[in-house]
């Protein structure tokens, strides 16, 4: 069980499905705040755009961008909180299929020493919106 | 004809289901003659006769296609834009001269979209298709003399929630105009025409 806890919060009007909405070629931004219950060595902290696909195929795994947040440990009194922002690309849209789905997400990894990596992963929804807003393909 | 015919399908190519059934046919012609004339091996002769089979029903097959694409000919699909983009409305024309004497059913001109996932089961790589019927068009077959034509424009559209073309290592998304028709005692004529769809609103 983890003694750190991640919250990723990203900026955002549009939400689908409790997904939030972002569109290809926009602005993601927000913020990450990493809470620590004890005292957390680690090497540091890395978030990380990326898509991948899921469903009957083979996952296909794409990293977009990946920032350096920070080095070194988490001290329990004082958590850490990290604005971001990243460039969305136009493509590809989010998707979810029969056999395959597109899915996007922004994790934020703790890089731990000789232990597992802490993760904590939010996945989004990268597309326009559609007028019609019904039958989306999400 | 703009867009990308897939030659890679059978439906439409049967000149690879040919070439796989004369291939078969190479390998295992030796095979089942050097069973008969070895000696009075029945389990083998019926074993290489089964094989020979296999061979002589897979080219038949492939001649049966062809010899449906000769008596149907070939059509003529043109878009009003080779480039579509999400949501966008697109016109379809359909001429199709036909070369000789034929009976064929109804056709169908279909907007589908294709999921394909590739992904490996113990040593085996196995490939799944979905196709999401979109639209369609059916138009009435008949009976038509050589020379007579059909020249029709249908119009689809890309939904707007619709996906754009996607192809990456064993996993693809694509958007295709299926012609179909049936003819008696034939094989259906199949004939695909891939999509470029972008990642665009139109």
């Amino acid at each position: 069980m983890s003694n750190v806890d991640i919250t990723i919060t990203i900026q955002t009007e549009d939400r689908l499905d409790g997904y939030v909405v972002l569109p290809p070629g926009g602005r993601l931004s927000g913020v990450a705040l990493i809470q620590a219950q004890q005292g957390v060595k680690c090497r540091k902290g890395t978030l990380t755009l990326g898509w991948h696909t899921e469903g009957r195929g083979t996952r296909y795994d794409q990293t977009v961008a990946r920032r350096d947040l920070f080095q070194g440990g988490v001290a329990v009194a004082r958590p850490l909180s990290f604005p971001f922002a990243f460039d969305l690309p136009h493509e590809p849209w989010s998707y979810s299929g029969h056999y395959i789905s597109v899915v996007w997400h922004l994790t934020l990894t703790l890089d731990m020493p000789l232990a597992r990596d802490i993760s904590q992963r939010v996945q989004f929804v990268l597309r326009p919106l559609a007028k019609s807003g019904a039958g989306s393909v999400w | 004809m703009k867009g990308k015919r897939i030659s890679s399908n059978v439906a439409n190519n049967p000149g690879y289901l040919i070439a796989f059934g004369l291939l078969w046919l190479l390998f295992t012609c030796p095979f089942f003659i050097v069973m008969l004339v070895a000696g009075p091996d029945l389990a083998g002769a019926l074993l290489g006769g089964l094989f020979l089979l296999v061979g002589v029903a897979i080219l038949a097959a492939g001649m049966f296609i062809q010899f449906t694409r000769m008596r149907i000919g070939q059509p003529q699909i043109t878009l009003s834009d080779p480039v579509l983009r999400v949501g966008q409305t697109f016109t379809a024309s359909y001429l199709h001269t036909f070369p000789r004497d034929v009976e064929i059913g109804e056709i169908y001109l279909q907007l589908i979209f294709r999921e394909t996932a590739t992904y490996q089961q113990g040593t085996d790589t196995r490939t799944v298709t979905y196709d999401h019927l979109i639209d369609e068009h059916v138009a009435p077959g008949g009976t038509f003399r050589a020379g007579s034509f059909i020249n029709q424009s249908y119009e689809f559209q890309i939904p707007p929630d619709g996906m754009h073309n996607l192809d990456v290592r064993r996993n693809r998304l694509q958007w295709y105009l299926i012609l179909k028709m049936s003819v008696p005692r034939l094989p259906d004529f199949v004939e695909q025409l891939e999509l470029n769809v972008l990642p665009e609103m139109a």
